[in-house]
């Protein structure tokens, strides 16, 4: 496959951003009909490079050929008109209109011309035709919010292929579905593939990879380092190229011995949402909660965190109940909570690195309301320090940190109010395989240290790798227990599925 | 930012030396105080992710609650009113857009007309004169070669930066403004906070109106009209972001002066009053729009 | 109701007071702010102003007006600008934007100071709210002519208007004479806190009272002086008080939209409405009968007059204390037979702006 002559063609790409070198000297090439995986850790350049080929940024320096001709690609739309189509992470279609409208949008044949007047026959038809040449089972009169995810992200894909594309780029595509819809995502791929249409595919999950691509071309710290076959490369190999080293144990756990009972929740309950939620966890414990999409988990995280209502039940920290009604009360009993979506519910984007360390326990640093800004600051330099928070200086914005430093930034801040209760809620979404590593070893460092973690993850083998229990939850209800030693892959997934150990 | 307050100063004092007369540098910070006051207490709204529309109006109904008291019970009497006064119509926002969760633009929407009404009612839509000699002093005396308004604002200044960089409430307002329900998610007593950013707000404009009313040695329910927008451009001009979390007080210092020497320096090279409106809007946009490009080009 | 003439109880007592501070020219200053004195004013207040030789310095003059939407000021600016060129003198004409922009003209003042003119004319957006600004002019040495709109202060050196207590009289007389001493009458006064709104109204009453003791005032009303406070505030007044027969207006802008109202509610002819000035609106529904009479001012005059007045004084020539530009009755009847180049700018004339 890699003899045919390549559709799309990158030599010597150079981005910069002020202050960053976001790609140097990066190649790529892209043949018809081939999936080309593209890896590296959050902050290698994947993201900057899609946004080059796609008409969201200019390169500084560099060409892109598409075809053996030189082509200037200045806007997304010029992209579109070259047959290039990017799906995002977020969706861009229009959720309160139709799938036949959202797939012809600005496109709909028309009946009358002047007047602008729909061929609404017309639309349905060639909607059916798009869909069913994806063996796709969707109503395009469907209304695109009432459909699930999966189905949205083909209604992207039916889009880009009635817009003649060439070249499909899939951003994360699987970070949202579930094992079943990825199967379906990967059969379209397969039709595509039959259709010429070549794909980008970005993604984390090195399974996937080596499941569905071709090729895949690997960055590094915004450089070039290799394009292999996905055949013929172990996922350890790949691994290895994308962060510069080996990685002996992917989830260094740290040895430490339970002890006393530090959270104990009994009969959690909010009306229509949790129903009888009771489970302990004991200092020097990661206690792992796995399940599906929508099974509550993180309702009972926030629910414990003060931050929903409940309706009944109690917490006990070290025997004793507290009354947690609100965030403020969680913190002063020493409960902390890693949101799971980062971005909304963690950091605090436009702000430094320092002031978001140190946001939570600003009583500490102040007195009657007044600050210490310089004592602050040197606390946070530590805590940079010590959970080697890559970051040039302490006033850098958080935005311009990767995924990985951002979600320490998130730990620093709970460090620093003293807590002992730590709620991870998907610790490691969107975050690269160096710095999933640095977080684990930062969860064993707090365990070490005497803290008790409930960590919430969709990821069975960190669930697996790091938890000494693991508590299964579907529907708002715990249906079972594991130890450590009885855990499977296959038993927690059925009982997730099926709601029985 | 500053390099366009300069370039302005310069382009103003060559065209009309005057431009640097002592008694015109007095007379663009005496005008600009008003502004600046209203601005500050902006700036706190806007950084909370909020907006308070309402400071326009509150100059109005502050200005006839301290007429309407000094002329009962005193001069002191008078300007502790209106302070007040503007201090509980903040406080009424905080209450609105914090407990029942109104969105702060709507809220403050509702106290702009209300406030002009009520300013209009209490007043029974004429001025109200009589005012003490004495008072006038506030508005027009001098400490030194600096009108008092001048000293007034600058006060407040230090005072709003010093809220806002070195104390819990000032760094919370940035956080609210940033990232709202990393906020709540991080223990912050949102609601109470919100609350106190209005407040603030409130007694500002309370602070701003006591001073227009000296000047106008009157109290009078029509004032204060379209001030609301400007204190928000003011805010925005100098780098402030509207969705909150962005800005500070210096980049509203330089808004205030932006406005202020281009109101004052088209004067005096006698520019129209209609074309002074036009550059106005141009320079509104335009300098949202060069921060926005500045932004995307990182 | 209550508190309105409570307040403007105070203005006029302001104004009285203010007065009292100034020595020997203290009867005729008092005079000219009082209606109750009017009498005596209209005896004491020169009524001609002949224009001075042209002196041998350019002057700088700022004049400050409310707004330039009504052709009453566009006549005024006429008369300043058309004066000045006449005396070799250049004008800054700045105004205000409208009646609710006080604080815009207190810094348009500050701003003539600080720019150093020789003098400052201001017609006042409000009487009272300009006291600052006209005494920081005062105290910077710079001489103030108040023209048409008085300020609540001493320190002018003259006050240059229609006698609006007249303008109010005869308003009152003509609408005594038509309502053959029986009516119900409701009155717009204008700008709140202007000093003709509220000597015209007071006047008004006090004829009314006086002379037709059977014309009741039903209402009052202030506003801005724009034709659509007039069209609301009339349309509003013709549901409260089905049985009106009479408006005043303090000046024709809310005259044109309260003949609107009366228009579109079918009463014309059986509605005697009275105004002040005399815009090409006014001048239409004088012909169709819907406004019958308005009292015309002279804002080329007042105009000239400020100019006149700024630069006598500046001269070191004797400057009076008071002066009344002349008043006529415009009506269906005379309407084409009157002399109005004292009352409008020339018909293409357009104010500088710029």
């Amino acid at each position: 496959m890699t003899d045919a002559s390549p559709f799309l063609q990158l030599q010597a790409i150079v981005k910069r951003f002020p202050g960053v070198l976001a790609l140097n000297n990066v190649g790529l090439d892209v043949v018809p009909g081939e999936v080309h995986a593209l890896l590296g850790e959050n902050g290698a350049g994947k993201s900057t490079l899609i946004k080059v080929i796609s008409g969201v940024y200019r390169p500084d320096a560099g060409t892109i050929q598409i075809d053996g001709r030189p082509v200037d690609i200045r806007t997304p739309h010029d992209a579109q008109a070259l047959g290039i189509s990017t799906i995002y992470q977020e969706f861009t279609l229009a959720a309160d209109m139709t799938v036949a409208e959202n797939i012809f949008l600005g496109r709909e044949p028309l009946r009358v011309r002047a007047l602008s007047i729909v061929d609404r026959k017309a639309l349905i038809r060639q909607t059916r035709d798009v869909l069913g040449s994806l063996d796709l089972q969707i109503d395009p009169e469907a209304t695109v919010k009432h459909l699930g995810v999966a189905q949205q992200q083909m209604v992207e894909i039916a889009k880009a292929l009635s817009l003649d594309a060439r070249l499909i780029i899939m951003d994360e595509p699987t970070a949202t579905l579930t094992s079943h819809e990825i199967d379906r995502l990967f059969e379209a791929i397969a039709r595509l593939k039959q259709r010429q249409v070549a794909v980008i595919y970005v993604s984390h999950r090195l399974d996937e990879v080596k499941a569905v691509c071709d090729r895949a071309t690997i960055l590094r710290d915004g450089t070039f380092v290799a394009a292999v076959p996905v055949g013929s490369t172990t996922i350890d190999e790949m691994i290895r190229l994308m962060v510069g080293r080996d990685l002996k144990d992917k989830f260094p756990k740290v040895k430490s011995e339970p002890r006393e009972e530090m959270l104990r929740v009994e009969e959690l309950t909010r009306k229509g949402v949790l129903h009888g939620i009771s489970f302990n966890v004991r200092r020097g414990e990661i206690v792992g909660i796995a399940g599906l999409v929508g099974s509550k988990r993180t309702e009972t995280a926030r629910a414990i965190f003060g931050a929903d209502p409940i309706d009944s039940g109690r917490i006990l920290l070290r025997g004793t109940p507290v009354s947690v009604r609100t965030p403020g009360d969680a913190i002063e009993h020493g409960i902390a909570l890693v949101p799971e979506d980062r971005k909304r519910q963690g950091i605090f984007a436009t702000l430094s690195v320092w002031e978001n360390v140190v946001l939570s326990a600003l009583r500490r640093f102040s007195r009657k309301g007044i600050l210490d800004v310089r004592r602050e600051k040197q606390h946070a330099q530590e805590f940079v320090a010590s959970l080697r928070i890559a970051t040039p200086d302490l006033e850098k914005r958080v935005l311009d940190l990767s995924g990985g430093n951002q979600q320490k930034v998130v730990i620093a801040k709970w460090l620093n109010t003293n807590a002992e209760v730590f709620l991870f809620d998907e610790p490691t979404r969107g975050i690269d395989v160096g710095g999933k590593i640095e977080v684990y070893r930062l969860m064993g460092e707090l365990i070490s240290r005497g803290a008790a973690i409930v960590m919430i993850s969709s990821e069975l083998p960190e669930i697996l790798g790091l938890s000494d229990r693991i508590l299964v939850m579907r529907e708002g209800r715990i249906c079972g227990e594991f130890d450590r030693a009885d855990a499977t892959e296959e038993n927690i997934l059925n009982c997730a599925l099926r709601g029985a150990a | 930012m500053p390099a366009v307050i300069v370039a302005l100063a310069i382009v103003f004092g060559s065209i009309n030396p005057n431009f640097w007369s002592a008694t015109n540098l007095a007379n663009v910070s005496r005008q600009m105080s008003i502004l600046a006051l209203l601005a500050l207490g902006q700036t706190f709204a806007i950084l909370s992710g909020g907006i308070d529309l309402s400071v326009g109006s509150l100059l109005a109904l502050v200005s006839v609650i301290c007429a309407q008291q000094m002329k009962n019970f005193g001069l002191f009497e008078g300007i502790t009113a209106g302070i007040v006064a503007g201090g509980l119509a903040g406080l009424v926002n905080g209450l609105i857009i914090a407990r029942a969760r109104v969105p702060p633009f709507i809220a403050t929407l509702g106290m702009l007309v209300a406030a002009r009404g009520a300013a209009l009612t209490l007043s029974g839509g004429l001025p109200i004169a009589g005012l003490p000699r004495e008072f006038l002093v506030l508005g027009a005396g001098y400490i030194g070669p600096v009108p008092i308004p001048t000293v007034i604002a600058a006060v407040a200044f230090v005072l709003a930066h010093g809220i806002l960089r070195r104390t819990r409430f000032g760094r919370y307002v940035y956080a609210m403004g940033s990232n709202e329900e990393a906020a709540v998610l991080s223990g912050i007593n949102v609601a109470n906070y919100k609350m106190l950013v209005y407040i603030t707000s409130g007694l500002f404009a309370g602070i701003a109106g006591v001073i227009l009313t000296s000047r106008v040695i009157s109290g009078q329910p029509t004032l204060g009209e379209v001030q609301e927008l400007y204190s928000i451009a003011a805010v925005v001009i100098g780098g402030g972001r509207i969705s909150g979390g962005v800005g500070g007080i210096g980049t509203t210092l330089m808004g205030v002066l932006v406005l202020g020497i281009l109101g004052n320096g088209l004067n005096l090279v006698q520019v129209s009053s209609y074309i002074q409106n036009i550059v106005i809007g141009v320079i509104i946009v335009g300098a949202v729009y060069v921060d926005l490009a500045r932004e995307r080009r990182r | 109701m209550k508190m309105k003439r409570f307040s403007a109880a105070v203005t006029v007592a302001m104004l009285t007071v203010a007065g009292c501070g100034r020595g020997t020219q203290t009867s005729q200053e008092t005079a000219a702010g009082t209606p109750g004195a009017a009498d005596a004013t209209v005896a004491q207040a020169v009524t001609d102003f002949p224009r001075p030789a042209k002196p041998s310095k350019a002057y700088r003059i700022g004049v400050s007006i409310p707004h330039l939407a009504n052709p009453h000021y566009v006549g005024q600016a006429y008369g300043y600008i058309d004066e000045a060129q006449s005396l070799g003198a250049q004008v800054t004409l700045l105004e205000a934007g409208g009646y609710e922009h006080l604080d815009k003209q207190v810094s348009q003042v500050e701003d003539l100071i600080a720019s150093k003119v020789d003098a400052i004319i201001i017609a006042a957006v409000s009487g009272p709210g300009t006291i600052g600004a006209v005494e920081a002019a005062a105290a910077a040495g710079i001489p103030v002519i108040n023209v048409n709109v008085m300020t609540d202060s001493d320190k002018v050196v003259t006050r240059i208007r229609s006698d609006d207590d007249v303008i109010g009289r005869m308003q009152a007389d003509f609408m005594g004479e038509r309502l053959k001493g029986a009516g119900n009458v409701v009155m717009l006064r204008g700008a709140p806190g202007t000093s003709w709104a509220e000597i015209r109204g007071n006047a008004f009453r006090k004829q009314l009272a006086a002379k037709y003791p059977n014309v009741k005032v039903l209402g009052e009303q202030y506003s801005q002086s724009t034709p659509a406070d007039g069209l609301r505030l009339m349309e509003d007044f013709l549901q409260t008080f089905p049985q009106i027969s009479g408006v005043y207006n303090g000046a024709d802008s809310t005259a044109v939209g309260a003949a609107q109202a009366v228009k579109g509610a079918g009463k014309v002819g059986s509605i005697v409405m009275t105004a002040t000035d005399f815009q090409l609106d006014t001048e239409k529904f004088i012909r169709e009968g819907v406004i019958s009479a308005s009292v015309l001012q002279q804002p080329v005059t007042m105009g000239r007059w400020g100019v006149r007045a700024a630069i006598s004084y500046l001269e070191k020539k004797p400057v009076p204390p008071v002066m009344f530009t002349g008043l006529m009755t415009a009506t269906k009847e005379n309407l084409d037979s009157l002399d109005l180049t004292a009352v409008r700018a020339p018909a293409r004339w357009t104010p500088p702006t710029r």
